[in-house]
């Protein structure tokens, strides 16, 4: 069963409400401006889990008295020691909530202050690899490394709590991070009140869904060229007109809204990239299924089963199909086959295609931590 | 070859199986039948009921059945046990020792099966003699994650299908679903073409979640499959009913009532059935229904 790497647990609690963290520290001293120093010295020198750890111990008045102390004793933001420095307390922030979940309110502030100090272009004397990532990733509004660092901080924070899936936690990370000022973070949190609509049963979610897509189309913020190679998830799943189709159609088929699902799902090009093709396929079911088009569902869900041979809702959904059409031979078969699979060691991507695309699955410390911890350590 | 319901074959493959071993066999079976399970009670369940206590509609019109003795009909019982994070602590010890008195209480000629699900369902252990060790299989999972029970209960209808023995699905769970792709029509329309016949203990979920809103959708659900195929929901307030819960449905089970009938040729789709019982308070709980294929 998947742990929570930092210690929590994937438990329903969790997955219901969200982590809340380990309880506060009491007795123990205050954080000075020098703990706080010594603590992002540690994290740069690769005690990720420790020092994040030790950060989600103590409260956000604390933290941010002794941040704010700290970026004052920073050397300038011109300078690559001082821009590193900055960026890196906001990294440490960053991981503290991807390992450690979301316990106090405002606890975003902490990413955002030290990202707020920083200039508002790449400076000399960084590896220009850095500005040039950025851009490969989010396109040319990507030269501003205060909006691209607090996005891939909170993207970095939030993604690996679904991928332990702590939707509340996540949740509260993007919604405190002010997604209306980011179309990005907008967008993964449309990716999660997705998830919530359709297994949370809020319903009333899909609306958001479809108008925060609608925002991305309008914004443009990632030109499809540029997100097609990034390496980052999220703007890769932003620049893909695909997934974008996709995620209407499944929006479409929450409200019920059969025909226009269909639409979406017809203007969905042939060379469908790899890891939307089960996505496409159970939506494409989907939308038969409703339509009482039995046997051809049953025929493309058969490809999303056999796709993803270790993916349960594949494999529930072909055979719910089979059942539909009357082929129960066929969905003992299958059914068998499946429940005798062995035990799921844990969750991995390439076994839940169809989890992946509903969240825009990540790894606990995934791509953006890599980018990010890189920097730092540069 | 007269149309009839495919899954009647599996029935009738069940009655042919049944009445092949069991020398009280009352009557000499059709080929093609359609089992209907009847619970009677009154208070407590009714015993005693005869053949001609009963009648049978089909679609409405009165039909004639043959009443068999559940006893010669052998069970498959597959427990399908919630192992979400809900399960975690004593209710697992109470629901293993359910599970072990009930299996206990089979007979010989009976088979239990186990599937966990949580996120993933699988088989803990596959259909085999019933006996105490079923509770410790009911263990054998480390409680933990997000219910997909709609997802497992698709699958374990599938994997019930075909077998020679009554098909019993018992379901344990909090029926907070939150992680399936199956919908509550693909369920329904796979219950209703299943003969297999579904209890479910349900135990409330650990703590009221904000942002489940649990609107009772879930319990709501399993109840009304539940009883389509003549089986029944028990709700229990605490863990300490849970080994009581499990008691109750083999009473249940013991007590009912099976008629067989013959289905007409020509129908398709589902078929409703009523039973009625010459008894007066009484109430009479069977399936709804059986899904005829030409």
């Amino acid at each position: 069963m998947p742990r929570d790497p930092g210690g929590g647990g994937w438990t329903r609690r969790g997955f219901l409400r969200g982590q809340q963290g380990q309880p506060l520290r009491v007795g123990v001293g205050l954080v000075t401006e020098a703990v706080y120093r010594e603590w992002v010295r540690d994290y740069r020198s690769g005690r990720f889990v420790e020092t994040a750890r030790k950060v989600s111990e103590r409260s956000v008045v604390e933290l941010r008295e002794a941040q704010r102390d700290y970026l004052d004793a920073l050397p300038s933001r011109d300078d690559p020691r001082g821009f590193r420095a900055r960026v890196a307390a906001a990294i440490l922030h960053a991981e503290a909530l991807a390992r450690f979940g979301w316990n106090q309110s405002s606890h975003i502030r902490l990413l955002e202050d030290p990202c707020r100090s920083l200039p508002d272009r790449w400076i000399a004397g960084l590896p220009p690899s850095f500005g040039e990532d950025a851009v490969a990733a989010w396109g040319d509004r990507a030269w501003d490394p205060r909006r691209i660092l607090f996005r891939e901080a909170v993207l970095a924070a939030a993604r690996p709590r679904l991928a332990v899936l702590s939707i509340p936690d996540a949740n509260r990370i993007l919604e405190q991070a002010g997604p209306d000022d980011d179309p990005a973070i907008r967008w993964q949190l449309a990716a999660i009140w997705a998830f919530r609509a359709r297994y949370v049963r809020e319903d009333g979610l899909w609306r958001e869904v479809t108008d925060a897509l609608r925002q991305r189309t309008v914004r443009e913020l990632v030109p499809p060229d540029i997100g097609r190679a990034s390496p980052h998830v999220v703007a890769r799943a932003m620049s893909d007109p695909d997934d974008r189709r996709l995620r209407f159609a499944l929006a479409s088929l929450g409200m019920n809204r059969r025909a226009s699902a269909e639409d979406h799902l017809a203007g969905i090009r042939p060379d469908l990239w790899d890891r939307l093709l089960v996505p496409h396929r159970l939506l494409a079911g989907e939308a038969l299924m409703k339509a009482s088009r039995f046997g051809p569902a049953a025929r493309v869900l058969r490809e999303a089963a056999e796709a993803a041979p270790a993916s349960q809702p594949a494999a529930a959904a072909y055979a719910a199909a089979l059942q539909a059409s009357g082929r129960w031979e066929e969905a003992a078969a299958l059914a068998r086959d499946r429940l005798d699979g062995g035990f799921a060691r844990g969750i991995e991507e390439t076994a839940h295609p169809w989890l992946s695309f509903l969240l825009t699955w990540a790894d606990p410390t995934g791509p953006e931590f890599e980018w990010l911890r890189s920097l730092i350590a540069a | 070859m007269a149309p009839q319901s495919h899954r009647g074959i599996a029935a009738a493959a069940a009655v042919a199986a049944a009445l092949a071993s069991a020398a009280a066999a009352q009557f000499r079976v059709e080929s093609r039948v359609v089992l209907v399970d009847v619970s009677v009670t009154r208070g407590g369940p009714v015993h005693g009921l005869t053949e001609a206590d009963f009648e049978l509609l089909v679609d409405g019109t009165p039909t004639p059945f043959r009443m068999l003795d559940p006893e010669s009909l052998p069970l498959a019982t597959l427990f399908a046990m919630d192992v979400s994070a809900s399960t975690a602590g004593d209710r697992r010890r109470r629901l293993a020792a359910g599970a072990r008195r009930f299996s206990q209480a089979m007979t010989d000629r009976d088979v239990c099966g186990v599937i966990a699900f949580s996120m993933e369902t699988r088989f803990v252990r596959d259909f085999d003699v019933c006996e105490a060790g079923v509770g410790d299989d009911v263990l054998a999972r480390s409680p933990g994650g997000a219910t997909a029970i709609w997802d497992g209960m698709i699958l374990a209808l599938a994997a019930l299908h075909g077998r020679s023995e009554r098909p019993v699905l018992l379901v344990f769970t909090d029926a907070e679903d939150n992680l399936s792709w199956v919908r509550e029509d693909h369920l329904r329309r796979a219950v209703r073409a299943s003969e297999t016949l579904i209890y479910a203990i349900v135990a409330p979920p650990p703590r009221m979640s904000r942002s489940l809103r649990p609107d009772g959708a879930g319990p709501r659900l399993l109840g009304e499959i539940a009883r389509v195929t003549g089986g029944r929901v028990v709700t229990i307030r605490s863990d300490a009913e849970l080994e009581e819960a499990f008691d109750e449905i083999l009473e249940d089970l013991r007590v009912r009532y099976v008629l067989a009938f013959t289905p007409e040729p020509g129908r398709e789709g589902f078929v409703p059935l009523e039973v009625r019982v010459d008894r007066s308070r009484v109430d009479v709980r069977a399936r709804a229904g059986y899904t005829a294929r030409p």
